[in-house]
C-alpha cells in the first residue's frame, strides 16, 4: 500500500439533514478530507444495499450513509428501516468475510455541520489504515 | 387403512369421499423424476409416495399460482416438506399466497436426494429410504444433511415419522376437522423423543457444514472463487419461492450503461467480467431477502454449474435472522423483520 493512500468513500446523504449539513460544512469553511463523492438521497430509507455493494464493488473503499436521528425522519420512519437493511448487509460481510467496517452509518441533522465534519475525517482515517479494499479491486466483480 | 404410505391413502379417502377437491403431491414422471402435481382423481393416486426424498422444487411456489386470481371454492389438500411449508408460511407473510381454502400436511422429513446424484437410477420409495436413513446407503442434499428444521409445527396436520408408531398430530382446527370426518386416529400433542436424536444429528452436520463454508468461501477471493463458474443465468433466483419481484432489480434496466461507463467500469481495474454484476446480483439478493430464505436449497438445485448457492444462502440467512430473533417460516405470527423496526435498536456503533 503507498504511503500516501486515499480513500475513496462514497456517501449517501438524505436530503432534509446530511446533505444540509455538508453545505454548510463547506459554505462555512471548515475543513475536511475531500475523500467523499457525496450522493443527494431523499431519504436514508431510499438507500437500496444494493447501490452500496455496487459502489464497494466499483472501486470505493467505504461506504457511508447519513440520515435524520432517530424520529426526525421527513418519511417517518425511512431512517428505522435503513438501519435494519444497513445491519443486515453489515452481517452479510461479516459473515462472507469482507470487512463490514467499510460500511458507515450516521445520524447527522441540517445543523450539526461539526459532526459531519467530525465523521467523515473519523472515517476517513479508519479507511486509510485499513489501507485499499480487496473487494474494490477484484475484476471479477 | 394400512398401507405404506399414509399420506397418499389418506388423501385417495378425502378424494372419493368429497371432503377435497384436489391434492399436491409428488407424482414421478420416470423412474429417476417426479413433479409437484394438482390430482383431483384418485385413480392417479394409485402409484404415488408422497413422500419420496426427491426436490423438484419448492412446492410453494406452486400454491402461490393456484391461490394466486382466487384460493379455490373447494379446499385442496397440500402434501408438503418442512422447508416448503416454511416458505408457504413466508409467502402468505408476503402476501404472495391467499391462504383459504389449503389444508396443509407435512411430514417429518429424512431429506432428500441431489438430483444430480440419481440420473439414471431410481428415486428409492419412501419406506425404504426411511428404513436406510442412519445406515448411510443415501447421500442427501447437503442442505438436508444439516437441516434444522425436519418437522414443522404450522401445518394443519403432520405425519411424525420420527416418532415410535408415527403418530399423526392434529396443529389447527382445520387439521383436526378434517381427519375427523376421514375418520383418521390422530394425537394432539407430539412426542419429540425421536426429533430430538435425528436434530442432535442434523445441529451436529450444520455446525460442521458453517465451519467449512467459513473457511472455503470467506474472504474476499475466497467468495469469487466459489462463484467463479456462475454464468448469472440467476435460475437460483427463479426457483426460489422467496425471490418475488415481478421484475427483479438485478434484470431491471438499472443495470445497463452507456457503452463509456463500461469503459470506465473496465478501466477502473483494468477489466470487466461478464456476464457483468454476477457478486452484486448474489450479495444484493442476500441482502433482499435473507430474512426470509428458508433453506430449502431450490436455487442449488436449480444451478446448472453446481454452486453450492444453496448453502451459502442458508448460511448467511440463519445468522441474518438471528440478528431479529426470527426464524423464517416457523410461526404465523412473527412479523416480518423488513415490515417492522423498533425504535431502539441496532444503533450503529
Ligand atoms: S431442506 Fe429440510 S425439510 Fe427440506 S427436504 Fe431437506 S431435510 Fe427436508
Ligand atoms: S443458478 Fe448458478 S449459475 Fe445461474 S446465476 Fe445462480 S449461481 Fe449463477
Ligand atoms: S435462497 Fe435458495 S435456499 Fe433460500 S429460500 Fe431461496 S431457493 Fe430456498
Ligand atoms: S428523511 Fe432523512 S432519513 Fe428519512
Amino acid at each position: 500500500m503507498p504511503d500516501n493512500f486515499e480513500p475513496k468513500i462514497v456517501g449517501f446523504f438524505c436530503n432534509w439533514c446530511t446533505s444540509v449539513a455538508a453545505d454548510m460544512a463547506g459554505t462555512s469553511r471548515m475543513e475536511y478530507p475531500a475523500n467523499v463523492r457525496p450522493i443527494r438521497v431523499m431519504c436514508s430509507g431510499s438507500v437500496d444495499p444494493s447501490y452500496v455493494i455496487r459502489a464497494l464493488l466499483s472501486g470505493a473503499d467505504g461506504v457511508i450513509i447519513g440520515g435524520c436521528h432517530p424520529g426526525d425522519c421527513h418519511y417517518i420512519s425511512g431512517n428505522f428501516k435503513a438501519r435494519r437493511r444497513i445491519a443486515i448487509l453489515r452481517k452479510i460481510f461479516e459473515i462472507l468475510g469482507l470487512e463490514q467496517e467499510r460500511i458507515y452509518l450516521e445520524w447527522i441533522s441540517a445543523s450539526e455541520g461539526r459532526k459531519f465534519v467530525k465523521k467523515i475525517t473519523e472515517f476517513t482515517e479508519k479507511l486509510r489504515k485499513m489501507g485499499v479494499a480487496e473487494l474494490s479491486q477484484n475484476w471479477e466483480s | 387403512m394400512v398401507t405404506n404410505d399414509v399420506l397418499t391413502e389418506l388423501s385417495k379417502k378425502a378424494l372419493k369421499d368429497g371432503i377435497i377437491g384436489g391434492v399436491i403431491t409428488l407424482k414421478r414422471t420416470a423412474p429417476d423424476a417426479a413433479v409437484h402435481a394438482l390430482i383431483t382423481d384418485p385413480e392417479m393416486l394409485e402409484d404415488v409416495d408422497s413422500m419420496i426424498p426427491y426436490f423438484p422444487d419448492n412446492c410453494a411456489n406452486f400454491i402461490k399460482r393456484i391461490t394466486k386470481v382466487a384460493p379455490p371454492n373447494k379446499p385442496i389438500l397440500a402434501i408438503l416438506k418442512p422447508c416448503e411449508m416454511r416458505a408457504v408460511v413466508e409467502l402468505v407473510k408476503l402476501v404472495q399466497i391467499q391462504n383459504k381454502n389449503i389444508i396443509y400436511a407435512t411430514f417429518d422429513c429424512y431429506g432428500t436426494i441431489a438430483r444430480k446424484d440419481l440420473k439414471d437410477k431410481e428415486i428409492p420409495k419412501s419406506q425404504e429410504f426411511i428404513k436406510s436413513a442412519s445406515d448411510g446407503k443415501f447421500e442427501l442434499r447437503e442442505i438436508c444433511k444439516s437441516c434444522d428444521y425436519i418437522r414443522s409445527e404450522t401445518a394443519d396436520f403432520s405425519y411424525l415419522t420420527f416418532e415410535k408408531d408415527t403418530p399423526i398430530i392434529a396443529q389447527t382446527e382445520t387439521g383436526k376437522n378434517f381427519l375427523e370426518k376421514l375418520g383418521v386416529q390422530f394425537v394432539e400433542s407430539a412426542p419429540d423423543e425421536g426429533l430430538k436424536s435425528v436434530m442432535d444429528m442434523k445441529l451436529k452436520a450444520k455446525t460442521a457444514l458453517y465451519e467449512n463454508l467459513k473457511s472455503e468461501c470467506s474472504g474476499t477471493d475466497n467468495i469469487f472463487k466459489t462463484f467463479a463458474h456462475c454464468i448469472n443465468c440467476h435460475n437460483c433466483m427463479t426457483n426460489c419461492p422467496i425471490c418475488i419481484c415481478k421484475e427483479c432489480f438485478f434484470e431491471s434496466d438499472a443495470m445497463d450503461f452507456e457503452g463509456d461507463v463500461f469503459l470506465d467500469l473496465a478501466s477502473r481495474k483494468g477489466g470487466l467480467r461478464a456476464p457483468t454484476d454476477v457478486m452484486l446480483f448474489h450479495i444484493g439478493r442476500m441482502a433482499h431477502m435473507a430474512t426470509s430464505c428458508v433453506a430449502c436449497g431450490a436455487c442449488e438445485e436449480a444451478c446448472p454449474e453446481d454452486i453450492i448457492v444453496g448453502q451459502i444462502f442458508k448460511w448467511i440467512s440463519e445468522n441474518v435472522q438471528s440478528i431479529f430473533e426470527y426464524k423464517s417460516g416457523r410461526d404465523w405470527e412473527e412479523e416480518l423483520p423488513l415490515k417492522t423496526f423498533r425504535e431502539e435498536e441496532l444503533e450503529p456503533k
